[in-house]
């Protein structure tokens, strides 16, 4: 399949912008999965049919879709895209292959990976302080659902100054479950130890691994309790709870010395994961249910909007990115992508053998990722071309304690093909020369090295203005548009300046 | 069908070394198409069979060769046939060496101490006329260096490389090559898609290996040229052909220094090398996708050998990686 295009839009807001991208995607063969426009939620993803404001638009306050492409390599990508308070505002998601399968997804809250026990932050009202000689640790009793836990996200921050780590435990459950639920026996699971010496006074929610045989797969309908743990001192590791009403799932339970005593009058805040953890933000940040935003459009209707998504030979690769109406600088641009790498140019081993990108607000792509360099520090919100994704937990041993780094395209020599500079056009055909683009790191720490060869972009040899196209297939085709450095896939039409 | 290779050889003299080339290539399905030992000219070329002094030997003052590749297509040539002829100086270690794009050595007045000549022909090593040679000492001292020679096939496009290693030591010394451009890399108009190399005696590859192309053209050895064939043929661009050329590294940083493993696979990446020019006449620009070499992610010493496709299938050499026959180098 070729790519699919939608070229030379001139979208009046941001959200007519994204839902052009997602109709394109669509149309490419993406699957909307949820959706809501900000009114009401749909889990079949019908909701939202177009990008204008009001019922079924994406262009509400807390508006979001979730889309997944088709299977590549036995695995599905998901993104999601939600709407803040603007046109301009965006929180966007990647999930390599865990899904947004998780969560509490609703009119204003997206999904996340699987969770088996969530509670969100925003029931928190108290906290429960853990320390030696007084609470020990604290549980809220669940249900399994058959599928292997990854770890467990609890809501924390600690009061003076905590030392030791704290462990997160799975246990078999005793007592009648939410009422009087408490642990039994040795714990079936434990977590990697988390040192609470690194909490802030802030509550952060804050995730504990399970590895190796700690990843155990719990029995469908049977109850557990989940806890955590923690017995130093030199302050308090605090717990963030809900201690009015609370209507999670299960029971409360706090541990002093070695016996634990139940409660309905509480709940943990936090999750218990199981799957594949591997939702990266792009763009925002926050917690699916108090969500933050980043500007990521440039003020509305004044840029041109190009879409184009590739098939099943592109590995469902995309791009979309802005051109400022009425200029070639690139200026007031920004842009999305995700590249999945050529077939070859990685190893078979590699979880996510792609890179996901999203610009900063009026960045390009030359400016956001392309130098005579790698990359070699990691940027947040806009997360920019990042790499590496899928769940650190099965990163192989090179890859030890994180991945989702920053990654960029190296320009050929120190800056002669790739730079925008002009090398020459090939002697024998007086045309620019094409070549293949790389993506790696330099990070200091694993992971790090050469990603692979784009499938989406191509630099030349010859330096041009934003806008030009070339004809790589045949006369006249007009393939490929020249922008921000590098040769994007085009539709053949001329492009609206 | 795949590389030939003749490798770890020990030749005690520049004679042996480079009849080692020839006889590698002409397992390789190359032709000799005419030779002389120095005193007896064949205008067959069945005078030489060996690379040693006297009667049917390379080791000769003025003995020489004409080797012919077989016919390749993929530029504007049709069945284009490389041509190269090999001439021997008054000691082993002085040489001249002609490469023809696709005219053939079928002219001149070949003899007993004379080569042939050909309309496109161009210098790699040494220079003068062919009734009056003049050549460049290229080979190190005899006795002192390993020689390996690696040919290719038919899916190599008949490319080839040899080298030198002091015995004894990593330092690398003297290599030679015809590296055609992978498929796909050049355009079809194309009169001679390939670079022919010979290093500067006691340099390795890594003299056209740089950050930026090349941009000068140097003569005598002529290092790594490209942009060969007859002139007249060349486009209206190329008001001259036969230019210096190099391979670009990959951001100053992959093929000049250890940049890192795959994190996936805890191995070194293998990428592509670029041939092209940066000189400030035409004809500049990109020239092709090497066949015969790769950059690695990791620096290695020389004669470090890799086991990718299969085992020890490459050997560390001036900061590429060269296809290698599967044995332990010697050192």
């Amino acid at each position: 399949m070729a790519y699919t295009f939608s070229v030379n839009n001139s979208p009046t807001t941001g959200a007519m912008a994204i839902y052009t991208l997602i109709s394109t995607l669509v149309s490419a063969g993406w699957t909307k999965v949820m959706d809501s426009d900000g009114t009401t939620y749909s889990a079949s993803g019908v909701q939202v049919t177009s990008g204008n404001v009001g019922t079924n638009g994406l262009g509400n306050t807390n508006a979001w879709i979730r889309l997944r492409a088709p299977v590549v390599g036995g695995k599905q990508r998901e993104i999601t895209f939600q709407r803040g308070t603007t046109s301009l505002l965006w929180r966007i998601k990647y999930s390599a292959y865990g899904g947004f399968i998780g969560g509490v997804p609703s009119a204003a809250v997206t999904p996340t990976n699987e969770t088996v026990f969530a509670y969100s932050e925003s029931n928190q009202d108290t906290v429960v302080s853990l320390q030696s000689g007084s609470t020990l640790g604290v549980g809220q009793s669940f249900t399994g659902t058959g599928t292997a836990v990854s770890s467990a996200r609890f809501y924390l921050k600690k009061t003076t100054s905590p030392t030791g780590f704290a462990i997160a435990k799975i246990y078999a459950h005793s007592g009648s479950f939410a009422t009087t639920g408490i642990p039994t026996g040795a714990a079936l699971a434990t977590s990697v130890p988390f040192d609470v010496s690194t909490l802030t006074t802030s509550l952060v929610l804050t995730e504990l691994k399970f590895i190796g045989s700690n990843q155990i797969t719990l029995t469908n309908a049977t109850n557990y309790v989940f806890t955590i743990e923690y017995s130093g001192s030199g302050g308090t590791l605090d717990v963030g709870k809900d201690g009015s009403s609370p209507t999670a799932q299960g029971n409360y339970s706090t541990l002093a010395v070695v016996t634990w005593t139940p409660s309905t009058a509480n709940a943990v805040i936090g999750y218990l994961c199981t799957g594949v953890q591997d939702e990266v933000f792009m763009t925002g940040a926050g917690t699916d249910f108090v969500p933050t935003f980043f500007s990521y459009f440039n003020t509305d209707a004044t840029y041109r909007w190009h879409v184009a998504a590739g098939g099943a030979a592109e590995f469902y690769s995309f791009v979309a990115w802005s051109q400022t109406i009425g200029s070639v600088a690139i200026t007031g641009s920004n842009g999305i992508c995700l590249d999945v790498m050529a077939a070859g140019s990685f190893p078979s081993a590699d979880i996510d053998p792609a890179v996901m990108y999203c610009s900063a607000l009026a960045s390009t792509f030359q400016t956001d990722f392309i130098s005579s360099s790698f990359p070699s520090i990691n940027t947040t919100n806009p997360a920019k071309a990042r790499a590496w994704l899928g769940p650190a937990l099965l990163a192989g041993a090179a890859i030890t304690n994180c991945n989702n780094v920053n990654v960029g395209l190296v320009c050929y020599g120190n800056s002669v093909i790739g730079n925008s500079g002009t090398l020459s056009t090939n002697p024998w055909i007086f045309n620019d020369d094409l070549l293949p683009c790389l993506w790696g790191s330099a990070n200091t720490a694993s992971p790090r090295g050469v990603k692979g060869f784009s499938t989406l972009f191509m630099f030349g040899t010859v330096a041009h203005s934003n806008g030009d196209t070339c004809d790589s297939v045949s006369p006249g085709s007009k393939d490929k548009i020249y922008f921000g450095g590098v040769w994007i896939p085009w539709s053949g039409v001329t492009p609206l300046i | 069908m795949t590389y030939t290779f003749s490798v770890n050889n020990s030749p005690v003299t520049g004679g042996l070394a480079i009849y080692n080339i020839v006889s590698a290539l002409m397992s390789a399905g190359w032709l000799k198409k005419m030779d002389s030992d120095g005193t007896t000219y064949s205008a067959t070329g069945v005078q030489v069979t060996s690379g040693n002094v006297g009667t049917n030997g390379l080791n000769n003052t003025n003995a020489w060769v004409r080797l012919q590749a077989p016919a390749v297509n993929g530029g504007s040539v049709v069945n284009q046939t490389r041509e190269i002829t090999i001439q021997r100086g008054a000691n082993s270690l002085s040489w001249r060496i002609k490469y023809s794009a696709s005219a053939l050595f079928t002219g001149g007045t070949p003899g007993i101490s004379q080569t042939s000549s050909s309309a496109d022909e161009v210098f790699m090593l040494g220079g003068g006329t062919d009734a009056s040679p003049t050549f460049y000492s290229w080979l190190p001292a005899d006795g002192g260096y390993r020689w390996h020679v690696v040919a290719g096939g038919a899916a190599e496009f008949y490319s080839f490389v040899a080298w030198s290693q002091i015995i004894g030591s990593i330092t690398g010394t003297t290599v030679m090559c015809l590296d055609v451009m992978a498929a796909g890399s050049f355009p079809a108009t194309d009169v001679d898609p390939a670079v022919m190399y010979c290093s500067t005696n006691g340099i390795t590859i890594t003299e056209i290996i740089l950050a930026g192309f090349v941009t000068t053209t140097q003569t005598n050895p002529a290092k790594a040229r490209a942009w060969l064939g007859a002139t007249s043929a060349a486009g209206a661009s190329l008001t001259s052909n036969n230019v210096g050329v190099g391979i670009t590294n990959y951001g100053g940083i992959i093929g000049g220094s250890t940049f890192g493993h795959n994190p996936w696979s805890n191995k070194e990446d293998l990428l592509p090398c670029l041939w092209g020019s940066a000189g400030t006449t035409l004809p500049r620009g990109v020239k092709g996708i090497s066949t015969l070499f790769m950059f690695g992610t990791i620096l290695h010493n020389n004669g470090t050998v890799g086991s990718f496709s299969i085992a020890k299938d490459k050997i560390f050499f001036g900061n590429l990686w060269f296809p290698w026959s599967g044995t332990g180098p010697l050192i």
